[in-house]
């Protein structure tokens, strides 16, 4: 079996929702939104707590609420989409192949193509934390699942590993649901989630958060039945003899978030060590013409508000590549990530839109900061610099129209 | 010498080594070691002293020391079993036991395999190497050594019949420099002398065939080419469901828990499930070998386990092809470990293992920082110096770490041999590494004691072949397409990593063996075996296990016995 389309997004979390609909409202006739699961909305479906939309509709809601006012606004389109769809690969000539029970093994052929899969959790075997092998341990987002979706507890004592913003949000949920969270340890010597989210879940609770610390060992036989945990000097290695056994019957993790890539991987796309993700233009273009990619297979990004964001860049300029009206008109530059500064996104300008960059910094610098364009000249003043806050920085095309050379991006105490 | 002057003789030689006052008294050569010892390394050194005097047979080693926990038997759980005779009945569910009951089933008799765990293979399989070891680093002359042959050079059949992914990509031992060179010819003769078949002699050309990118240095190198890989776990399952179809009966979570014994004839094993009357025990419990022994009353021997941590690495580093290993690493044999190389798994993961520590629980498979950073400096130098321009091994790369215990006796050497005191206890025990390599031989060999003493007649409806369930991610467009026609369900991708669908899951809890459990399914279906690790898909197969066992989600397990993945429903807590 054989499907045409002009668009074809592939997953319909907040990015792939956003991308279809903005394709949709660019232009393109034939839209092709495929999801894996049963549903639309991704991992929002499981996310039912509230900021969402903040900056995009001014609205604060709760991830299904969101996913669900975007869903509401493609069924009034005629944008078509396949649920329980895998895509099992992707060419570089944008041949998409794709499963489902309905329509067995087929093949689309679509003239632009919109990677929006998202992004998965660090596990525990990448993070080496010796000890046995008992049930759990899971990721914050399995927790979450079982909770908000399923409606099951995954356990009634439980140690969180890192400070990513999931594991925070499952303290505070499965503090409400009765469960005793015993604490938060985080191995860096500052938070990995956002701010609002260590008051809001973490302080409001009376959870701590133990800085520079982190699991050296997992004991059980069958279930958990507790870790030890260690502080670690400034290298993130284990102290010898600040061992503390805690008694819990779960370990959560929430130890970092890694772009979907194995689709990009097959379809030849670049990618770059810098995000993890496959190296992208202002356009949310890829390194093969065709092919976009936005939301957190781009790069983890703070905000569902920037996710959205990247997919309606995605999606306008998805359309416009399907119309057959996309050109380059002059040779991209590169952007470098400069003094200062751990993640860039995008990594590449082409001149076409205003660049909308997304900044993190290489260390927490708690003391005002220049964020700095070279050779562009723009300096924008900000009062520190968190890693764990993105910085949103939009410079307008008229300002770059002029640029040659690499840009370069950096963060300097004032 | 008799037996009192030996015993004599080896008392003096622990008190030399261990500075530890043991007793020793000997019996139809075999040595029992008393004594009260300070620590638990010097009691497996007394035992490795008395075992390497060639008169004695076996060792029992009882010296105490401090740590040491008594053995207690599972707790009886029913009597469900009770009333049940079998011909046969084989204790544990290893790849042993599961090919014995095979292998046996091409007779008329009734058999039954019981398994402690929840699965089969759970304790050595499972965390072996995958991997069918040539012989030429087994000790020549030991019973080991002759299973290990023999066994290896069964394999293309047993796989062929199984329908299991079998490979021999060969141990390729290569020559760092001049020097090395003048050991081929000495490998040669080792091979030839451990019968295994000639190993190939490979100059720089041919090398870069067989294992492309070797450091410049390495200009010659020899292909022993008779090791092969292979999924252990789909050979158990494989040899477990041919068994299963010419009529074995499998109980798991079943602990034999006593022996009955009738003028030293067997008579019956009672287990944790009830008592099941039987005439022939086949003792194939791994790491509890002689706890059943010693059930029927013919302890002879002691398991002292010896725990293994492996790495695996994600399939996207892969920077081998063949069992890789150099001259330089010929000195460094370790121990009562054979050394090994860089091997890669049939599914192309490459591992770092095993490493081998004595320890006290038989139970102990955890793992430590200390096991990785072992195996880190030695295979992950090795990697560097033997291919310097493959990306450097970063642990970042791990997909997991495991360990397990191998079930050593202290003559280090396995047994398979009908019991000399108890009339229908055979024991097939010791069996450590090679293990999966002698399976085959090890097979044949009980089938001899067995056809010998009691001459069963054929079963003639024995059908030795078994057809596997292809996995969806290795069949084409069109396979596909004709599978999802028929049943739906294989055009659900549950798991991402290793595109499993939901129709294999479903068929994994339905091919007989009576498997619930997440991690019964991962091993067959290999949903979670990926760089996610379950992370996507692990509530979803939750689900399809409750679904399709019709129990309730809070019952399923990771593993079995109480390892409960979910706690109880949400609201609940908050109501108390």
């Amino acid at each position: 079996m054989q499907v045409e389309a002009d668009v074809t997004v592939i997953g319909s979390g907040p990015a792939g929702l956003t991308a279809a609909l903005y394709a949709h409202k660019s232009g393109a006739k034939n839209v092709l939104l495929l999801e894996r699961e049963e549903e639309l909305g991704g991992i929002l479906k499981q996310c039912i707590h509230n900021g969402f939309g903040l900056e995009q509709f001014k609205k604060d809601y709760t991830g299904p609420e969101y996913a669900e006012r975007l869903i509401e606004e493609l069924e009034k389109t005629n944008v078509q989409y396949f649920l329980n769809t895998m895509v099992v690969s992707l060419s570089p000539n944008k041949t998409i192949t794709a499963v489902n029970p309905e329509k067995g093994v087929f093949h689309i052929e679509s003239k632009s193509v919109v990677l929006a899969m998202g992004c998965r959790e660090r596990s525990r075997g990448s993070i080496n934390i010796p000890g046995t092998r008992p049930a759990g341990v899971y990721t914050a987002g399995v927790a979450q699942r079982f909770v908000n979706i399923d409606g099951y507890l995954p356990g009634k004592e439980v140690v969180i590993l890192g400070s990513g913003d999931i594991g925070l949000i499952m303290a505070r949920r499965l503090t409400l649901e009765g469960a005793q969270v015993k604490g938060v340890y985080e191995i860096m010597d500052y938070p990995g989630g956002l701010k609002r989210n260590i008051v809001q879940c973490l302080n409001d609770f009376g959870i701590p958060l133990y800085l520079s610390h982190t699991v050296t060992e997992i004991r059980g036989k069958e279930r958990v039945e507790g870790v030890v945990v260690s502080k670690v000097d400034q290298k993130m290695n284990p102290i010898g003899g600040s061992e503390q056994f805690i008694g819990c019957d779960t370990l959560l993790l929430s130890v970092g978030l890694i772009p979907e890539n194995e689709l990009s991987t097959e379809a030849g796309i670049e990618l770059t060590p810098i995000t993890k993700g496959p190296v992208t233009a202002e356009t949310m273009e890829t390194a093969v013409p065709g092919i976009f990619s936005c939301g957190n297979v781009s790069t983890v990004f703070d905000l569902v508000d920037y996710v959205a964001e990247s997919g309606i860049i995605a999606g306008r300029n998805a359309a416009e590549f399907a119309a057959g009206d996309w050109k380059e008109e002059r040779n991209s530059v590169e952007v470098t990530p400069g003094e200062n500064v751990r993640m860039l996104f995008p990594q590449r300008y082409s001149f076409k839109d205003d660049l909308i960059l997304f900044i993190r910094s290489a260390k927490p610098i708690e003391k005002p900061v220049n964020i700095e364009l070279s050779p562009a000249g723009i300096r924008l003043k900000r009062l520190y610099a968190r890693p764990n806050e993105m910085v949103r920085l939009k410079v307008p095309r008229d300002k770059l129209k002029d640029i040659a050379e690499p840009i370069t991006v950096s963060i300097t105490e004032r | 010498m008799d037996e009192k002057k030996l015993a004599g003789t080896i008392q003096g030689e622990i008190e030399k080594t261990t500075s530890e006052k043991a007793t020793v008294i000997i019996k139809d050569s075999i040595a029992k070691l008393t004594g009260q010892f300070s620590s638990y390394q010097s009691v497996v050194d007394a035992g490795h002293i008395a075992a390497n005097f060639e008169q004695i047979r076996e060792v029992v080693n009882e010296i105490d020391h401090p740590g040491k926990k008594p053995f207690v038997p599972p707790p009886k759980v029913s009597d469900e079993l009770n009333g049940k005779e079998f011909d046969v009945v084989i204790v544990g569910g290893g790849i042993i036991g599961v090919a014995i009951a095979r292998e046996l089933s091409r007779f008329n008799l009734s058999i039954a395999l019981l398994e402690r765990h929840e699965d089969l293979g759970m304790d050595q399989t499972t965390h072996s190497n995958a991997m069918v070891h040539p012989a030429f680093l087994t000790e020549h002359g030991t019973l080991k050594w002759e299973m290990n042959y023999k066994g290896n050079a069964m394999y293309d059949e047993v796989a062929s019949q199984l329908d299991v992914d079998f490979k021999r990509i060969g141990t390729l031992v290569v020559c760092e420099n001049p020097e090395h060179e003048l050991m081929i010819p000495v490998l040669m003769n080792l091979t030839k002398k451990h019968k295994d078949p000639v190993p190939k002699e490979l100059n720089r050309e041919e090398l870069d065939k067989v294992e492309p990118g070797l450091a410049p240095n390495i200009k010659r190198g020899a292909l022993v080419w008779n090791t092969g890989i292979i999924s252990v776990f789909e050979l158990i399952v494989a040899c477990a469901e041919n068994a299963l179809a010419n009529g074995v009966q499998f109980f798991l979570d079943t602990s034999v828990i006593g022996v009955q014994t009738e003028e030293r004839s067997i008579k019956a094993v009672n287990t944790t499930r009830g008592t099941i009357k039987t005439h022939i025990l086949i003792n194939a419990a791994g790491l509890y070998g002689d706890k059943i022994a010693e059930f029927a009353g013919d302890r002879f021997f002691t398991i002292h386990p010896r725990k293994g941590e492996t790495i695996i690495f994600d399939k996207s580093y892969q920077p081998i092809r063949t069992v890789l290993a150099s001259f330089s690493m010929a000195g460094e044999r370790e121990g009562y470990s054979k050394g090994g190389g860089l091997i890669p798994t049939i599914d192309g993961n490459l591992q770092f293992g095993p490493t081998a520590e004595e320890v006290q629980d038989r139970e102990d498979v955890s793992t430590t920082s200390m096991g990785r950073e072992i195996l880190f400096n030695k295979f992950g130098l090795l990697t560097e110096q033997l291919k310097p321009y493959y990306e450097k091994p970063d642990k970042s790369k791990i997909i997991a770490h495991f360990a397990g215990c191998r079930a050593a006796t202290y003559k280090e050497d396995f047994i398979i041999e009908p019991s000399k005191k108890v009339r229908g206890l055979i024991h097939v025990v010791g069996i450590q590494s090679p293990g999966l390599a002698a399976m085959p031989a090890i097979v044949e060999r009980v089938k001899e004691i067995v056809t010998e003493e009691w001459h069963p007649a054929e079963n003639a409806r024995f059908n030795p072949r078994r057809k596997r369930i292809k996995p969806f991610s290795g069949l084409d467009d069109k396979e596909r397409e004709e599978l999802i026609r028929i049943n739906p369900l294989y055009g659900h991708i549950v798991c991402r990593c290793e595109h499993v669908t939901e129709g294999e899951i479903v068929d994994a809890l339905h091919r007989g063996i009576p498997v619930r459990s997440i991690d019964a399914i991962k091993r067959r279906a290999r949903a979670g075996m990926g760089r996610c690790q379950g992370g996507f898909c692990m509530p979803r197969v939750l689900e399809i296990i409750s679904r399709e066992m019709n129990i309730n989600k809070e019952s399923v397990t990771k593993n079995g016995g109480k390892s409960f993945i979910l706690t109880g429903k949400v609201k609940k807590e908050v109501r108390k």
